[in-house]
């Protein structure tokens, strides 16, 4: 009889500590992670046999990782103290990670609305744990970026900079990546052909910069605040500021032992600034001793490239195509950096006279580097040789090849920010083709699909042109008082209204 | 070659003479595993975190997380069956010896002397299963210094490799496990705790072969159910599914408490065979 009354007890004991809310947080944690699991698991075998899957497959992989927030609702559980907020802290991670799967999921399945409020929904259940918060914070960018929301997704960027001071790093090789949302900002304006807001964002970048220099940094933080400072400087053309950037930099590693890998960085940035003040010569030696004395660095390929340029500008043709083929040679290459060298190579191979091997590179860069000026530029290059050589007929073929190129990077990546300028160049070819009702078509196609984004306004403002050139001055009309209706604030809204106020005062009034 | 013969011999009578009365010992301890492994399966409840978090826990913290809790349910298991098999069993062992031996000293299996002889034998059993341990953990630190690193160095990585580190690893700690074997068996009979320790020893020595024998012929089923568990756990977690590894370890804990009666009474009836062997 002892061994029963021994077990009677033990179940006692269990049942007494299970009603402890610490006990019955851990359980709570373990079912949010074995759904989570459950979910990924889910996912391989959705996505078994299908390299992409469609967008019903990708919404119920979605809905496998939405469970987690449908079954644990904050505060997800009961009492206080500071293991059970520990608890907490825990699950709310577990289900927003996951909420965050599913929003980047249905960014995938062409829903970036149901992405937008995963996102949203994590940013409530975050509270005081940061890493969520950043977490859910890009999430929310990404799918305002799908939604074209593009100021919302800056003003969220925005936001991030104030609220997540950078974290000083152990080494060199770590950032923090807050530090890399000023040039996220720059970029995505960028890619929106927006050059007046990248002139602003830089100016907000240097300012954040600044900022974070006036709160006396550790110097390693310091010391990667100061490089980013001085590259934005020099993209604002601010070569002077740039330089004293440079110079408080080399100080900086001299004193400090940690710091002394930054020398491939401060040698290219001295380099880059002699290019800045035009000293072609001295710029072109800076660069090519840093690819002698560090070729493994990362800053080699750059100075490649920044030499090349150089060369090109001096008129030492052979120096910059060496400099180019040794920038591709080089194994992962960063593709801004390939994707620039490859185009400038095929101009210069252009210049010399060698069209066929300009053309074979000009129709690589596409399927090469999608995500690039270049690769948008290089499809038009071709049309433009063949118009300045004066073959029309090829010039003709090369810009119908170009829209059919367009169309199959669009089809690669649908919500790329990308795509609007895809689109734009689509236009831009049938345009030139003369091919006016598809030009149109693609305008509206364009209203719709990328809405808010500026080069819209462009595409509106061409319409416009367009439709009143042959002679649809009612469709005309429409697309620019589209224009005031949806981008009142756009720097054609003023010509516009001139435009359609000198129309309204023409028409006879009944 | 006559101890081969007794061991055999001994192997054919324990297999024939299974008593559920001389079992229900070791049945006791496959219980309080069974149990374990039980409420550490459901630690998405209190109670099982209750029940089995806080062992998990002494593994390491990632063993109260899923799927983690399945990787590390193997070392927690064998620390709860080491336990188990030192406090309990350091009891219940001899308990089930001294009801295989009641008949043959002519005293009654239920009676109040038999369970007087196995507590005699406690202290002794304890001390013997603390040194086997202690071999076992020095074992497993050599293997990882030296057999391990050469196998490693001589043949390429892959299943071949751990199946063979594996291999040898249970057969030197059966080895270890054979020469402890006599030491409750002694203890139950009576002798004194430095006799029943040391002569314990010294027999084990002294019938190594048979006895080692006499143990993998029973240990065998139970190892290949062991196998997949100390050799790939991560595999199974990962790939298949990480409850099974708890299905497993059930079938390992329900297949040892019969390995573990069968080599004891074999192990005994070998004992007595050498002691008064017949013409």
């Amino acid at each position: 009889m002892i061994a029963p009354r021994r077990f009677a007890i033990a179940f006692a004991c269990i049942a007494l500590l299970s009603g402890c809310s610490q006990l019955e947080g851990m359980a709570t944690r373990y079912r949010a992670e074995r759904m989570v699991w459950d979910a990924q698991r889910r996912e391989t075998q959705l996505r078994i046999g299908k390299q992409a899957p469609d967008s019903m497959t990708l919404l119920r992989i979605r809905a496998e990782y939405q469970k987690p927030r449908q079954t644990f609702r904050p505060p997800f559980i009961e009492g206080q103290g500071w293991r059970v907020e520990k608890l907490r802290r825990d699950i709310a991670r577990q289900v927003g990670k996951s909420e965050l799967t599913a929003s980047r999921i249905a960014l995938l399945a062409r829903r970036p609305d149901l992405a937008l409020e995963s996102a949203r929904w994590v940013t409530t259940i975050a509270d005081a744990d940061t890493g969520l918060q950043r977490e859910s914070d890009l999430a929310t960018v990404m799918a305002l970026r799908a939604l074209h929301r593009y100021d919302e997704a800056v003003g969220i960027m925005r936001g991030m900079l104030d609220r997540y001071p950078p974290l000083a790093p152990r080494s060199l090789d770590q950032e923090d990546a807050i530090l890399g949302v000023p040039d996220g900002i720059i970029e995505l304006r960028a890619d929106m052909g927006d050059s007046e807001k990248v002139a602003e964002e830089r100016a907000y970048a240097a300012a954040y910069y600044r900022k974070i220099l006036a709160q006396h940094p550790p110097p390693l933080l310091e010391a990667q605040v100061r490089s980013r400072l001085s590259r934005t400087l020099l993209e604002m053309g601010d070569a002077n500021a740039a330089f004293e950037e440079v110079g408080t930099l080399r100080k900086l590693a001299q004193r400090t032992p940690a710091l002394r890998s930054l020398e491939p960085e401060l040698l290219f940035t001295e380099a880059r600034i002699r290019g800045t003040q035009k000293d072609y010569k001295v710029a072109l030696a800076m660069y090519d001793n840093l690819v002698r004395t560090h070729p493994a660095s990362s800053f080699a390929a750059r100075s490649l490239l920044d030499g090349a340029i150089i060369a090109e500008r001096m008129g030492d043709t052979a120096g910059a195509v060496a400099r180019y083929r040794a920038l591709l040679a080089r194994p992962n290459i960063d593709p801004g950096i390939g994707a620039v060298a490859s185009y400038r190579l095929a101009m210069v191979k252009d210049q010399m006279g060698n069209w066929d091997e300009a053309k074979q590179i000009l129709e690589s860069i596409p399927t090469k580097y999608p995500k690039s000026r270049a690769g948008v530029e290089a499809p038009f290059a071709i049309a433009e040789h063949y118009d300045r050589s004066r073959q029309p007929d090829a010039a003709k073929a090369a810009l119908l090849k170009a829209v059919d190129t367009y169309r199959s990077m669009i089809g690669f990546d649908t919500v790329s920010s990308y795509a609007a300028v895809y689109r734009w160049n689509i236009l831009r070819a049938y345009t030139a083709l003369q091919r006016w009702q598809d030009a149109l078509a693609t305008v509206d196609l364009m209203a719709e699909k990328d809405r808010g984004a500026p080069i819209v306004v462009e595409a509106l403002f061409e319409g416009a042109r367009i439709a009143r050139a042959t002679g649809d001055k009612a469709r005309s009309n429409l697309y620019l008082q589209r224009i005031l209706f949806e981008y009142p604030s756009s720097p054609r809204a003023a010509v516009v209204r001139k435009v359609l106020e000198a129309d309204a005062r023409k028409t006879p009034k009944p | 070659m006559g101890d081969f013969r007794s061991a055999r011999a001994g192997i054919a009578e324990a297999w024939r003479d299974f008593r559920w009365l001389e079992y229900r010992p070791f049945l006791w301890m496959m219980l309080a595993e069974l149990l374990f492994l039980f409420l550490a399966s459901n630690l998405t409840t209190p109670w099982g975190m209750a029940g089995a978090g806080w062992i998990l826990r002494t593994v390491g913290e990632p063993a109260v997380h899923y799927p983690a809790s399945f990787l590390y349910l193997v070392s927690a298991f064998a620390r709860v069956e080491s336990v188990l098999f030192a406090l309990a069993g350091s009891f219940l062992i001899p308990l089930s010896l001294a009801r295989i031996q009641a008949p043959m000293i002519g005293i009654p299996p239920k009676g109040p002397e038999t369970v007087r002889r196995a507590w005699r034998a406690y202290p002794v059993t304890l001390a013997g299963y603390i040194l086997n341990v202690a071999l076992l953990i020095a074992w497993e630190y050599l293997l990882g210094v030296g057999p391990r690193r050469w196998i490693a160095a001589s043949l390429p990585a892959g299943l071949n490799g751990e199946l063979l580190i594996w291999g040898l690893g249970m057969l030197v700690a059966f080895a270890i496990a054979a020469v402890f074997l006599y030491v409750p068996i002694r203890a139950v009979e009576g002798s004194k705790f430095g006799d029943a320790l040391w002569g314990g020893i010294r027999e084990g020595l002294g019938a190594f072969g048979p006895t080692l024998f006499l143990v993998l012929v029973f240990a065998w089923p139970a190892m290949l159910l062991l196998a997949p568990l100390q050799i790939a756990p991560r595999l199974i977690v990962s790939r298949v599914r990480p409850e099974l590894t708890a299905i497993l370890l059930s079938l390992v804990a329900v297949a040892n408490s019969f390995v573990n009666y069968f080599i004891f009474a074999a192990a005994s009836r070998l004992h007595w065979l050498m002691r008064d062997p017949k013409p």
